[in-house]
């Protein structure tokens, strides 16, 4: 009698795990998929360059191209820019009301606004600073590579960036 | 000589838009390492050793460094201060439990009262007990004899702290913010000297060597016969601490 | 007489109350870690020379129990020891309980908690710590097997194949356990293989002390009779036991009282060490030691019931003691990095003692640990027939061999 309790405590156990587990593995089903409105990343990307790989590619795929640097950085020292965390910290700056750049704890961060909004943790900021380099970017309202979270018109920029006209949903 | 590597790689191969910006920057850049290399002993002597941002490390280097006591001031603790300025080491005011990668300690002999002074830092070993104990393999050691933490998979155990003979290693026992770029550290995990790895990556010093007033430490490649720190090893009496350990540290001391 | 086995009975206030009491205790001891983790390691005791505190020795107590409690299990199937038969169940369930307490602890007091998954998959076989990692899960793992085929009626035939092979391990994880000391060749107090069968004669003591105590309290508490013969034989036992952690001790210190490069470190334990010294000679060698032998073996005290409890205690505490010793004592010695040379100036206390004061949240963090070895054990017994019914002598005849 108890044991068959306990069984079936734990199938129920497993149960739930698995359900847990495929919605994980489905993250593009409709749970997850973008029919909700998604926070924008206040600075996407500079005004006048793009990233390093297509923005659909760094989307999913940026933490490999972290990760791979990374241990390349760390055991072999091979210190090459696209794919260093640090470049990604340099050029995503977002600024605030007073033209400085915000650290990860604020939710404009670039890499903050959707990772809060995902709920998954970025482990990157207990040890790597996620400001850019002072000497990199400086808060001058008229370099181009700053952008203001107030003036900024992100239908416009994300346009840009697709190749859109601005107010088309994305595919 | 070692800072045009990073040319190519600044421009992404999948540039979309102007480089405007990016071209900004890399004049800057390029404009800096210009200055920096006419600079002497900024930049490493042995040009065959240095290797650029782009290629891996080799086992055909191994780093070290001879301090001269002698020459060390009782006092003077300018290593330290580049090392805590490069690295972002900030005092909290408590010593115990503050970070120190690198430390001034004078000793007394016991029995002829020779009073030497000294840094102390990672002696970065050929055989570290602190990469024989680690648990997931996070304290490691490159194959250019560099002992670091992988603090990217370091627990925080602090087993490594215990192995060490040196006391050359901290656990970073508060939360730290606005790091230096180059040195990432943060609360719970252990870090120790790296000798400067961010620059030795570019083919440059260790700040402790560029910044020491007296020129009591000299960095160089223990592999290269040709290499001043050989040469200079090869001519004076140095020692290893805790040499009945063999543990055959990279850090050697003249005058002790 | 054939031995029955049963559940606690539930719906019994006091039962509730010790669950409350002891949840309590570990929700505080979460908090403590969880404040510990978020301020950094400054708001303990502990710091870059004493790197290992209180909640380490919490943590090792635990486990160096763990393995000996299963010890009773082991004399009754591996050695054929009839009257420690009925004890097998209990002995295997606490020495699961124990190491999960302990492991408890170790996690919480990591730098990086959150990073478990990076200690479960990521390993550096040479590191002792290493092997550890799969000699706790190995160990929970073959007793779980252990006990399943020992209440198992179709498996009972296989369970003395089990109680050897954890037998056999619970002695390798005492060796690693004692080897994470003993393989640290920088340090003066370790470094030395003695520290090994130290920790197995340890925790043969050590467990059958806190099996003794929890043993005669779980039954008193729930009314079931238990002999004082049997008791009186395990208390035998016992004495052994810490006579024998009393062998290594010696055999310890007079090898480094021999060399002469070890007579700083052995003036400072033995002679002038503060705490340390107090610690060993009236912690260790009075209190758990001499005292327990005194009481064990006196002719009328000995025989009764108090002796046993009294006994037991004073091991406890004499084997926690021996362990703040040889853990933080041996970290507050400062490293011989110079030989020959005394230091004189150092921002980083080289060649001085280390001081140590531990702070709440580590002492709640350690107990927060042995509350969940002791809620796992309530609630194991609550929920499956681990206690024997009746552990009377004319049940049990503890004069059997």
């Amino acid at each position: 009698m108890k044991q068959k309790r306990i069984i079936s405590l734990f199938l129920t156990g497993l149960a739930m795990l698995g359900l847990f587990l495929s919605n994980v593995a489905n993250a593009d089903s409709e749970l997850f998929s973008p029919h909700r409105e998604t926070p924008k990343a206040i600075a996407q990307v500079s005004e006048v360059q793009g990233c390093v790989e297509p923005t659909e590619v760094m989307r999913r795929q940026h933490m490999q191209f972290i990760l791979h640097q990374r241990d390349e950085t760390m055991h072999q020292g091979i210190r090459t820019t696209k794919h260093s965390l640090l470049e990604c910290i340099n050029c995503h700056v977002t600024y605030d009301e007073n033209q400085q750049p915000v650290s990860y704890k604020d939710e404009r961060h670039f890499c903050s606004t959707c990772h809060h909004y995902a709920a998954v943790h970025i482990d990157c900021f207990e040890c790597h600073n996620s400001k850019p380099m002072e000497s990199v970017v400086k808060p001058i309202p008229n370099n181009p590579d700053f952008i203001s979270p107030i003036k900024f018109d992100s239908a416009k920029a994300m346009a840009e960036q697709t190749g859109q006209p601005a107010g088309e949903t994305q595919p | 000589m070692n800072q045009q590597h990073s040319a190519p790689d600044m421009q992404p191969e999948s540039m979309q838009l102007g480089d405007h910006a990016r071209r900004q920057f890399f004049l800057k850049v390029a404009g800096a390492s210009a200055g920096l290399a006419l600079v002497p002993g900024l930049v490493l002597q042995q040009v065959s050793a240095a290797k650029t941002a782009d290629q891996p490390v080799s086992n055909k280097v191994r780093w070290g460094m001879l301090i001269d006591t002698s020459k060390c001031a009782q006092g003077c603790d300018d290593c330290v201060k580049s090392c805590n300025e490069a690295n972002g080491l900030t005092s909290h005011g408590r010593p115990a439990s503050d970070a120190q990668w690198m430390r001034k300690v004078t000793v007394k002999d016991k029995q002829t009262g020779k009073v030497t002074s000294l840094p102390m830092m990672c002696q970065h070993c050929e055989h570290p007990p602190c990469v024989d104990v680690c648990p997931t393999g996070a304290s490691f050691k490159r194959d250019n004899g560099v002992v670091l933490v992988d603090k990217h998979i370091c627990i925080g155990c602090r087993y490594c702290m215990m192995a060490c003979p040196y006391k050359a290693r901290s656990f970073v026992h508060e939360t730290v913010e606005n790091q230096k770029p180059h040195a990432p550290r943060g609360k719970g995990t252990v870090e120790s000297c790296t000798f400067c790895v961010h620059k030795l990556d570019q083919g440059e010093q260790p700040v402790c060597a560029v910044g020491c007033s007296q020129e009591a430490i000299l960095f160089g490649d223990l592999n290269d016969p040709e290499s001043a720190l050989s040469k200079r090893l090869k001519e004076v009496s140095s020692m290893q601490l805790r040499a009945d350990m063999e543990l055959n540290p990279g850090v050697r001391y003249q005058g002790l | 007489m054939k031995i029955t086995y049963s559940e606690l009975p539930g719906k019994n206030p006091r039962f509730f109350m010790i669950l409350g009491v002891l949840a309590s205790i570990i929700a505080i001891g979460l908090g403590a870690a969880f404040y510990m983790e978020h301020s950094g390691h400054y708001v303990t005791g502990m710091s870059n020379q004493i790197v290992w505190g209180l909640p380490h020795i919490f943590a090792i107590s635990l486990i160096v129990a763990a393995s000996g409690i299963l010890n009773v299990a082991s004399i009754g199937t591996v050695f054929g020891k009839k009257p420690y038969k009925p004890l097998g169940r209990l002995s295997g369930l606490m020495a699961m309980t124990m190491l999960i307490g302990g492991l408890a602890i170790l996690v919480l007091d990591l730098g990086r908690p959150d990073r478990l998954v990076v200690a479960m998959t990521t390993y550096n076989f040479k590191s002792i710590f290493s092997w550890n990692i799969y000699l706790y899960n190995g160990f929970l793992l073959i007793v779980g097997i252990y006990l399943w085929f020992m209440m198992e009626r179709r498996m009972t035939q296989y369970y003395p194949y089990a109680g050897f092979v954890a037998f056999i391990w619970r002695l390798i994880l005492t060796t690693g356990t004692g080897s994470i000391f003993g393989f640290l060749v920088a340090r003066e107090a370790y470094d030395t293989a003695v520290l090994a069968p130290l920790f197995v004669l340890l925790s043969f003591s050590l467990g059958l002390a806190v099996f003794l105590l929890y043993l005669i309290v779980a039954f008193q508490s729930t009314g079931r009779p238990l002999g004082d013969g049997l008791l009186q034989r395990m208390k035998k036992l016992l004495g052994v036991f810490v006579a024998g952690v009393f062998y290594f001790v010696a055999v310890y210190h007079l090898t480094n009282l021999y060399l002469t490069n070890q007579h700083a470190f052995e003036a400072f334990i033995l002679l002038h060490g503060g705490i340390y010294t107090v610690l060993f000679w009236l912690g260790y060698v009075l209190l758990g030691t001499v005292a327990p032998l005194v009481i064990f073996y006196h002719p009328s005290f000995g025989k009764t019931r108090n002796a046993v409890i009294i006994g037991s205690a004073l091991t406890v505490l004499g084997s926690i003691s021996l362990l703040y010793v040889i853990i933080i004592g041996g970290q507050a010695f400062p490293l011989e990095i110079f030989p020959g040379k005394e230091v004189i100036e150092s921002s980083f206390f080289d060649g001085v003692v280390s001081s140590y004061t531990p702070t709440l949240w580590e002492l709640l963090l350690g107990l927060a640990g042995v509350s969940i070895a002791l809620i796992a054990t309530v609630l194991g017994t609550r929920i499956l027939p681990f206690m024997p019914d009746t552990l009377d002598d004319a049940v049990v005849n503890p004069q059997l061999d």
